[in-house]
């Protein structure tokens, strides 16, 4: 009789022993999957965070500005913009475009100075960044040339101002020189990162342009790319596109940009630590259980090798048994840990009942992502630790006398 | 009862191996979970401190309107400690030190910017804080002299060197603008990068003389050290102040970082997610290892209640079996856990050859270290004494509900 057909009937056989130990796998591998695809989505979060509001893929500025950064030097700009990002368009990988103009105002309403930083942006050109209108939670976005601007809702709040308002802002200009001018609030914008609702304002380019008397410049543009992988290339290619602009233009790609970076790969190491501890307790508890199956059927060992079976058949014998029962139970596990994740992350897992008692009226929702790698991983890490696994138990048991193995209790 | 008791006993010391596996599952998970939440814990805890130190100390007692505007540090809105003040702090068990806080302009050649400054009691300030800890150049700052320390980002920002002159403008108490020159006597790299982006210290009796402040503060502010926890001692002394002192109110640093607090219990809510996935990794390993130790002894069972012990007794005496198999995996489980968090804590994970150089702009320590978090040891410790009983009890039921000969017959 063929071994493999001994294995699979005595998974049969006792279905409830089966159904244990294949519980422990099923379970280690669908914890697994989904943490995998939790910290997945917390990492693709963090940087579709940091690409869309921050710093894009490439960032370009004139060489100067980040140096004097904090000092919002409006004059250290990027001149005609327009050919820049044409010439950017040139290399094939860059997928979006976002040219942005910064600057600090003081708001001056009530009896009170707030302070508000303003973003000049092409809401058109935004899509593929900000996404307004998706954000968008009252009134409509900002004409092209008219003075109007989108308001973000803590700002909104801390002034008590709403659409339809109107206000009216002092900003240092490229010359230095202070601008005043008054503004329409056409719409209020919340985006799901808190921290980008505090004190921004959002206007159409060219109204900046007027307001901060830049003409045709901005201080940034922000480059999203089709394929992220070839960061270095592209980087180089539009270096080598912008060296005849007759300007001295930095570009940077976004690992460059420091504290962004970091953040991410501070991220990344904490998560490799949390999968570290998930897989060691998946493989104890496969480990243990698997052991303890085999463990319990000394008798059975007993009675195969009185009736002639050799010590290694009866090691082959346990190790098909396992492998069988870890090959349906991990399918079945990745397969629940993909079942569960893939609605979620269209829905997003809502974690706002973790938040309660704060007056944040945003839920924070996840999406998790599933990573095809990891998962095929988590497949063939369980499959693996139960089948040997099955190794050390059966190995000794093999060994014994079959009169001592008849015995055991 | 005793006869239960040591025939638990005799079944754990029997099958010792048996109960080896068993115990292994339940120490790990535990000890895997306790370290987790010790873990994370200690992330958190780790952004508390860097408030706690160099932004808010653990609490601070303010003028009540000065708290509702305190965006715009209005320094009319100051207070001055009266002895009486001071002497109840004191008897609340805080240290404390005063503080005079505002917003200036700090001017160099390069330009201006706005910067918050703290005059600080040098004598008194590090009871509190730790900022003498984050001074990386330069010396600290002596009472009354024209100096200044100033974060290592708005340094750069300024292009400011150890014993420039920078001038700081600021309006004082009364409303008019007063410009001081200082000296800039060292740099502060903190931990926390709000104090390096945009602060700068002076001694507090320069404060007062150049704001016109005639010995009022704008904040007391008190700590207490890290491992004793105040919520009591501030609601107490939270009461005393109402009572005398009417125009002063005590704010936490939870109400002081409201922002911060809120941002770090949504993150608590992602990681409690993780905590639940090893919780239920540990719970299924738990249980399954337990039912499979009982079920395989289903005619052992059969023996006994053959040998006529009644149902009751057989029940108690797996229960009593599985509950010492949880109490000695847990108990062993919190020993590892303990000693795994120990370590993490004292010496933490050092990930800084992972990370390499680089220019954060605010110091990191390059290591996770973890946080004791006993109350989850506890709820651990039950947590796995209580599963493992729990899971004893389905197949011993089972086996109960069964004719005795099928119990006995039981492959």
């Amino acid at each position: 009789m063929k071994l493999y057909r001994i294995a699979l009937r005595n998974i049969k056989r006792n279905k409830r022993r089966s159904i244990l130990s294949g519980t422990a796998i099923v379970i280690a591998a669908f914890a697994i999957v989904f943490m995998f695809s939790l910290e997945g989505g917390m990492m693709q979060d963090m940087r579709n965070n940091i690409f869309h509001y921050v710093t894009g893929n490439i960032r370009i500025r004139n060489s100067d500005y980040t140096k004097y950064e904090s000092l919002n030097p409006l004059n250290l700009r990027i001149k005609n913009y327009r050919s820049v990002i044409e010439k950017c368009r040139a290399d094939s990988n860059v997928l979006a475009v976002s040219p942005r103009i910064r600057f600090y105002t003081s708001i001056y309403r009530n009896d009170k100075d707030y302070r508000g930083i303003g973003i000049g942006l092409d809401f058109n050109l935004e899509k593929d960044f900000q996404n307004f209108e998706e954000n968008l939670i009252k009134g409509r976005l900002p004409a092209p040339g008219k003075r109007e601007i989108l308001l973000s809702s803590g700002l909104a709040k801390e002034m008590g101002v709403g659409a339809g308002d109107k206000i009216t802002m002092l900003s240092r200009n490229m010359y230095k020189g202070m601008s005043e001018m008054t503004f329409k609030i056409t719409g209020i914008v919340r985006f799901k990162v808190e921290s980008f609702n505090k004190s921004f304002f959002y206007m159409p380019i060219d109204t900046a342009q007027r307001f901060l008397k830049m003409d045709n410049s901005v201080t940034e543009i922000l480059l999203l790319l089709k394929d992220v992988s070839r960061l270095k290339e592209t980087v180089s290619g539009i270096k080598k596109l912008l060296a005849g602009s007759g300007q001295s233009l930095e570009v940077a790609p976004w690992t460059s940009i420091g504290t962004w970076y970091s953040i991410i790969r501070m991220a990344d190491v904490t998560y490799q630590i949390m999968a570290l501890i998930f897989f060691i307790l998946g493989s104890t508890v496969i480990i243990n259980t698997t052991m303890m199956v085999i463990y319990e059927r000394m008798r059975e060992i007993g009675i195969m090798s009185a009736m002639g079976m050799t010590g290694s058949e009866i090691v082959s014998l346990f190790f098909l048994e396992s492998f069988f029962i870890s090959l349906i139970s991990a399918f079945t596990g990745v397969i629940l840990g993909v079942g569960i994740t893939l609605p979620l992350t269209v829905t997003g897992l809502d974690l706002s009942a973790y938040m309660k008692g704060i007056n944040f009226d945003i839920s924070m929702v996840l999406h998790p992502q599933l990573n095809v790698r990891s998962t095929v991983l988590v497949f063939f890490y369980a499959v693996a630790v139960s089948s040997f696994a099955s190794f050390i138990p059966s190995r000794r048991a093999a060994r014994i006398e079959p009169v001592e193995a008849l015995r055991a209790l | 009862m005793r006869f239960l008791v040591s025939l638990a006993w005799k079944n754990l010391s029997r099958y010792k191996r048996r109960t080896i596996i068993t115990v292994i599952v339940i120490a790990l998970g535990i000890s895997l979970y306790i370290l987790m939440d010790g873990f994370l814990l200690g992330m958190e805890k780790d952004s508390e401190r860097n408030l706690i130190w160099y932004e808010t100390g653990t609490a601070k007692i303010m003028d009540r309107d000065y708290w509702k505007n305190i965006d715009y540090l209005p320094l009319k809105d100051s207070f001055k400690p009266s002895p009486a003040l001071v002497n109840t702090i004191k008897s609340s068990g805080f240290s404390w030190t005063k503080r005079i806080a505002f917003t200036a302009g700090m001017f160099d050649e390069t330009g201006s910017l706005p910067v918050k400054v703290y005059g600080i009691d040098t004598k008194t300030d590090e009871n509190v804080f730790k900022l003498k800890e984050a001074l990386v150049k330069g010396k600290y700052l002596k009472p009354g002299e024209y100096g200044v320390l100033i974060g290592v980002w708005l340094a750069r920002d300024l292009n400011i060197k150890l014993k420039d002159i920078v001038t700081i403008r600021a309006r004082t108490r009364l409303g008019v603008y007063q410009a001081v020159d200082l000296e800039v006597k060292g740099i502060i790299n903190s931990p926390n990068p709000v104090i390096n982006k945009g602060t700068a210290f002076i001694p507090l009796s320069l404060a007062d003389k150049a704001l016109e402040m005639g010995g009022r503060v704008t904040e007391v502010a008190l700590g207490m050290p890290e491992w004793a926890s105040p919520d009591k001692k501030l609601i107490l002394l939270t009461g005393k102040i109402e009572k005398s002192f009417p125009g002063l109110v005590v704010e936490s640093w939870r109400e002081l970082a409201k922002d911060f607090v809120s941002v770090s219990e949504g993150k608590r809510g992602g990681t409690s997610v993780f905590l639940f996935l090893i919780f239920i990794i540990a719970m299924v390993g738990i249980s399954n290892t337990m039912l499979m130790a009982v079920y395989e002894r289903v005619r052992e069972i059969g023996m006994m209640r053959a040998m006529g012990m009644k149902d009751s007794s057989v029940r108690i005496a797996f229960l009593l079996e599985a509950g010492g198999i949880g109490f000695i995996g847990s108990s062993a489980g919190i020993a590892l856990g303990a000693l795994l968090t120990f370590f993490m804590v004292k010496y933490g994970l050092d990930y800084s050859s992972y990370l390499g150089e680089m220019d954060i702009g605010y110091r990191i320590s390059g290591v996770f270290k973890a946080a004791w978090d006993f109350k989850a040891m506890v709820y651990a410790f039950f947590f796995g004494v209580i599963v493992s009983m729990l899971a004893a009890l389905v197949p011993a039921g089972r086996a109960l509900k069964m004719e005795i000969t099928d119990c006995l017959k039981y492959q």
